[in-house]
C-alpha cells in the first residue's frame, strides 16, 4: 500500500478498543465536541479576565471557583452525557450492528467503546480546567483538596450519567431514549445553577468534599462505588439489548450484582449504618438489576444451557436463578428480597422500636412489590409477545402515576380514606404508610401483594419454564 | 461439532417463526464447497431470514444449520470466523473515509500491525477501492458502496460468502463489476451463497439455484435443469415463418394432436409442441406437406419464466378429489 495510506490507519495503537478508535476518528471530523470545547475555553477565559480586573474584591476567588464549576458541570454533566443518547441508536438504525456482530467485537466492547469515547472527551475537558484552577489559586481563599476532589467527583458522576445515556440509547421508545434524558438535563441544569449561583450551596458542597471525618469518607467511598456499579450495570444493559441472541450477558450481570448487593449488605451489617441509610442504598443497588432481570426475553441459548448442565443437578439448580429470561428473573428477585429481609432483620436493633422495624419491613415489601407488579402485568398482557423493558417501564410508570394522582387528590380533598382504595398497588402502600393508617394490616397487605404478584408471575411463566427444561434435555443429549 | 465437511452449508428441517408467521417452513438443502449457489424467491419468501440464520444473526425455531461442519447455534463465534456477510441494506458511518472504514473492521476482526495493513491493502486492491481511499464512506455511489461492503466482508478471508441481494439497485456497469468480482472469488474456491432478483445473472454465475416460496424450497438444481424442467412440463415454443399464406399454417396445426397455436403473426405463428420428439416429426411433416417455411427456431426459456412457472404451479390449488386422502407435498 502507498505509505501515506498506511499512515492514515496507523494513528492509533492496535491495543485500543476498535470502537473507541472509530468514535475518536469520527469525533475529530465532527463539529459537536469541538464547539463545546472552544465555547467552554472562551467563556472561562472571558470570565477570568473580567474578575481579574477587580482583584481587591475579597470574594472574587470563591466567585471564580463557582463560575468554573458551573461551566464545567454544565459541560460534563449535561452536554456530554446527552451526546450518548444517540450512540447505540445510530448503530441500530444504520443497520451496522449486524456487521459489528460478525467481528470479534462483542456487544460489551461496542457499548464500552461508545461510552469511553465520550468519557475520554470529558477527560479532555477536565484536563483543560486545571489551568483555570491554578489561576484561581492566586485569587486566594481556595480549599485546594476539596475543590480538586469536587472536580474529580463531577467527572466520575459525568461518566456515570454518560453510561446511563448510552444504555438508554439502546431502547426503542423515543420517550425513554431521548425525551426523558432531555427533561432530566433541563432539571439538572437548574439544579447545577441553584448550587453554584449562591455561596451557600457551593460552600455546603465544598464542606462535604473536605472529608473531615471517617463517616464522610465511608459515605464518599460508598457513593463512588455505587456510581461505578450503576455505570457498569447501565453499560451491560445497553450491551445486552444490542447483543445477538446467542450472547448471554445476563448470567454474569446477575452474579456481579448479587455479589455487590451481598457486599453492601455485609457492610451495612458490620458498620453502624442506620436502617434508613441501609434501605436507601440497598434500593439503589437492587432496583436496576431487578428491573433488568424481570424484563429480559426468555430465550436460553444452547451454549449457556451447556455451561450449566455440565455441572449436573447443582448447575441446573443455580440456572433457575441465573439463566437469562424474566422467568428466572422472578426467582433471582425472590433471592434478593430474602437477602434484604435478612439484612433488615440483622440491623433491626438500630430501629427506634419494634413498630419502627415493622414500618421498615412494609417499606421494603412495598419497594419489592413495586418492582414485581409491572412484571406481573406485562406477563398477563404481553404473554404472546417478546418481553421488552419498554413494556415494564410503561406499567411501572403507570402504577407510580396512578398513585401520585390519587395522593394529590387525597391531599386536595382531605379524604384520607381515598388512598386506601389503592391498597393492591405496592407503590401506594408507601403513601398509606405515610398517612400512618392501618399499620399492622398494611404489613399483611404488603405481604399478600407480593405473594399474589409472584403467584401470577410463576403461573404465567409455565411455558417459559417448559421451554427451558426442553432446552436442558436437548443439551443433555448432545 | 459435526464431521461432515463435504458441504460448506448444510441446512436440515429449518423452521423459523415470528409469532404466527412461518418465515421459514422446514427447508433442507446442502451447498458443496467451492460452489456458487443462487437463492431465489419473491419478497417475504424467507430468503433473508434463512441467510441471517446461516450468518448466526438469528436463531432457528427448529432444525439444524451447519457451516463447514460447525453448528451455527452451538458455535456461533467459530462460524462467524468462516463466513463473510453482505446484507441487503446497511448504513455507513458519517465522517469516516473508505480506508478508515476498512481499517476499523480489520481492527474489529483482531488484525494487528503489518497484518492489518496487509489485509486492508489486499481487499482495497481486490475491490478496486484504492482510488476511493480518502472518500467519505457515506458519500459513495451504490456501486462503490457495494464494493466497499464486499471488501469489508472479505477482510478475514472467509471460506463462505453470504450475499443478500448484492446487485439490488446497481446500474448495469456496477452490476458487471460486481459479477466479475464474484466470479474471481468463485475461481479462488470460495463458497458463495447469493440471493438476487436478477435471475439471468444468477443463471450465468451459479452452479446451483435454490428457489424458495412461502418459506419452502420449491426447486433445487442447476439453471439448465431448471429450464429443462420448466420446458418439459410446459412444452416447447417455436416461432415459424412462412414465405406466404400464413393461414395455411394455422389450418395445418389444427390437424395435429401434439401442437397448438399460441399466437398468429403477420408472416407465421408461435406454436407449442408437447415434446422434442414430436417437434422433430412435425417440422419434418410441415415441409413434406408443402408449407412454404422460410424460418423456424425454438424459443429459449429464461429463468424468470421458469421461476414464474414454478410459482404458478406451487400456488395453484390442487383439484378437489372426492374421497381421496390428502398426502403431504414433497418438493
Amino acid at each position: 500500500m502507498h505509505k501515506s495510506n498506511i499512515d492514515k490507519i496507523s494513528d492509533f495503537s492496535d491495543k485500543i478498543n476498535p470502537v473507541l478508535v472509530k468514535e475518536l476518528r469520527q469525533g475529530m471530523q465532527g463539529i459537536g465536541f469541538i464547539l463545546l470545547f472552544l465555547a467552554l475555553q472562551a467563556l472561562l477565559c472571558f470570565i477570568l479576565l473580567i474578575t481579574a480586573a477587580d482583584p481587591f474584591d475579597s470574594s472574587s476567588g470563591s466567585v471564580i471557583s463557582r463560575i468554573i464549576f458551573f461551566f464545567f458541570s454544565a459541560a460534563v454533566l449535561i452536554f456530554q452525557p446527552l451526546r450518548g443518547i444517540s450512540s447505540l441508536t445510530t448503530e441500530i438504525k444504520g443497520n451496522t450492528l449486524d456487521l459489528l456482530s460478525m467481528t470479534r467485537l462483542n456487544a460489551w466492547k461496542i457499548t464500552y467503546g461508545k461510552w469511553l469515547s465520550i468519557v475520554s472527551q470529558s477527560a479532555l475537558l477536565l484536563i483543560t480546567i486545571f489551568p483555570y484552577l491554578i489561576l484561581r489559586y492566586f485569587f486566594g481563599d481556595m480549599q485546594m483538596f476539596a475543590e480538586i476532589l469536587l472536580l474529580l467527583t463531577i467527572f466520575i458522576i459525568s461518566a456515570g450519567l454518560t453510561a446511563i445515556a448510552v444504555a438508554l440509547s439502546s431502547i426503542n421508545l423515543v420517550l425513554i431514549r431521548s425525551i426523558a434524558p432531555m427533561l432530566a438535563a433541563v432539571f439538572g441544569s437548574l439544579y447545577i445553577l441553584g448550587i453554584f449561583s449562591n455561596s451557600y450551596g457551593y460552600n455546603h458542597i465544598i464542606n462535604l468534599m473536605s472529608l473531615d471525618s471517617s463517616t464522610s469518607i465511608s459515605i464518599y467511598i460508598g457513593v463512588i462505588v455505587s456510581i461505578i456499579y450503576l455505570a457498569w450495570l447501565s453499560l451491560d444493559f445497553g450491551a445486552s439489548v444490542i447483543a445477538p441472541t446467542s450472547e448471554n450477558r445476563s448470567t454474569r450481570r446477575r452474579i456481579i450484582s448479587m455479589l455487590f448487593i451481598g457486599a453492601c449488605t455485609l457492610a451495612f451489617v458490620i458498620t453502624d449504618m442506620d436502617v434508613t441509610g441501609a434501605l436507601i442504598l440497598s434500593s439503589i443497588a437492587v432496583v436496576p438489576i431487578i428491573i433488568i432481570s424481570l424484563s429480559e426475553r426468555d430465550y436460553l441459548p444452547i451454549p449457556t444451557a451447556l455451561a450449566f448442565t455440565k455441572k449436573g443437578v447443582f448447575g441446573k439448580l443455580i440456572g433457575r436463578a441465573l439463566y437469562p429470561g424474566w422467568h428466572t428473573g422472578v426467582i433471582y428477585t425472590c433471592i434478593i428480597g430474602i437477602i434484604l429481609h435478612v439484612m433488615l432483620f440483622l440491623i433491626k436493633d438500630r430501629a427506634y422500636s419494634y413498630s419502627n422495624y415493622h414500618e421498615y419491613m412494609i417499606i421494603l415489601n412495598s419497594v419489592l412489590g413495586t418492582l414485581i407488579f409491572p412484571a406481573a402485568l406485562a406477563s398477563v398482557f404481553y404473554k404472546k409477545r417478546e418481553r421488552t423493558i419498554v413494556q415494564y417501564i410503561t406499567f411501572l410508570a403507570g402504577s407510580i402515576g396512578l398513585t401520585l394522582i390519587v395522593f394529590i387528590t387525597t391531599e386536595a380533598t382531605n379524604q384520607d380514606d381515598l388512598m386506601q382504595i389503592l391498597f393492591w398497588l405496592p407503590f401506594a402502600n408507601l403513601f398509606i404508610l405515610e398517612e400512618n393508617l392501618l399499620n399492622n394490616l398494611l404489613f399483611v397487605i404488603s405481604c399478600i401483594n407480593i405473594a399474589v404478584y409472584l403467584a401470577i408471575l410463576f403461573y404465567m411463566s409455565r411455558a417459559s419454564w417448559k421451554e427451558l427444561r426442553a432446552t436442558e434435555r436437548q443439551v443433555s443429549e448432545l | 461439532m459435526n464431521s461432515n465437511t463435504e458441504n460448506a452449508l448444510v441446512v436440515k428441517n429449518l423452521y423459523r417463526s415470528f409469532g404466527q408467521l412461518k418465515a421459514v417452513d422446514g427447508i433442507s438443502f446442502e451447498v458443496p464447497h467451492g460452489s456458487v449457489c443462487g437463492f431465489v424467491g419473491a419478497n417475504g419468501a424467507g430468503k433473508t431470514t434463512t441467510m441471517r440464520i446461516l450468518s448466526t444473526l438469528d436463531y432457528p425455531t427448529m432444525g439444524s444449520v451447519e457451516v463447514c461442519g460447525v453448528n451455527v447455534v452451538h458455535y456461533p463465534d467459530k462460524v462467524r470466523s468462516m463466513i463473510g456477510w453482505m446484507p441487503d441494506h446497511f448504513g455507513n458511518y458519517e465522517h469516516m473515509t473508505v480506508i478508515e472504514y476498512l481499517d476499523f473492521y480489520a481492527r474489529a476482526l483482531g488484525y494487528e500491525g503489518k497484518e492489518r495493513h496487509m489485509r486492508v491493502q489486499e481487499v482495497m486492491e481486490f475491490a478496486d477501492l484504492v482510488p476511493l481511499a480518502d472518500r467519505l464512506s457515506n458519500k459513495l455511489s451504490k456501486g462503490m458502496t457495494q464494493r466497499l461492503c464486499l471488501g469489508r466482508s472479505l477482510i478475514h478471508d472467509p471460506q463462505v460468502l453470504i450475499m443478500d441481494e448484492p446487485a439490488a439497485g446497481l446500474d448495469p456497469k456496477a452490476r458487471v463489476e460486481l459479477k466479475h468480482l464474484i466470479r474471481i472469488l468463485a475461481e479462488e474456491g470460495k463458497t458463495i451463497f447469493i440471493s438476487s432478483h436478477i435471475l439471468s445473472e444468477l443463471g450465468e454465475m451459479c452452479d446451483n439455484l435454490l428457489f424458495i416460496n412461502q418459506g419452502k424450497i420449491v426447486h433445487h438444481g442447476d439453471a439448465e435443469s431448471l429450464k429443462q424442467s420448466s420446458e418439459t412440463n410446459g412444452g416447447y415454443y417455436y416461432d415459424i415463418q412462412l414465405l406466404e399464406n400464413p393461414q395455411s399454417l394455422s389450418d395445418w396445426i389444427a390437424t395435429s394432436p401434439y401442437a397448438e397455436m399460441v399466437e398468429t403473426k403477420k408472416r407465421g405463428a408461435r406454436i407449442r409442441i408437447d415434446s422434442l420428439e414430436h417437434a422433430s416429426q412435425l417440422l419434418k411433416s410441415m415441409i413434406k406437406d408443402g408449407l412454404p417455411v422460410i424460418d423456424y427456431h425454438r424459443e429459449e426459456r429464461n429463468l424468470e419464466d421458469a421461476f414464474i412457472d414454478i410459482l404458478d404451479k406451487v400456488n395453484t390449488p390442487p383439484p378437489i378429489q372426492e374421497e381421496s386422502t390428502p398426502s403431504p407435498v414433497n418438493y
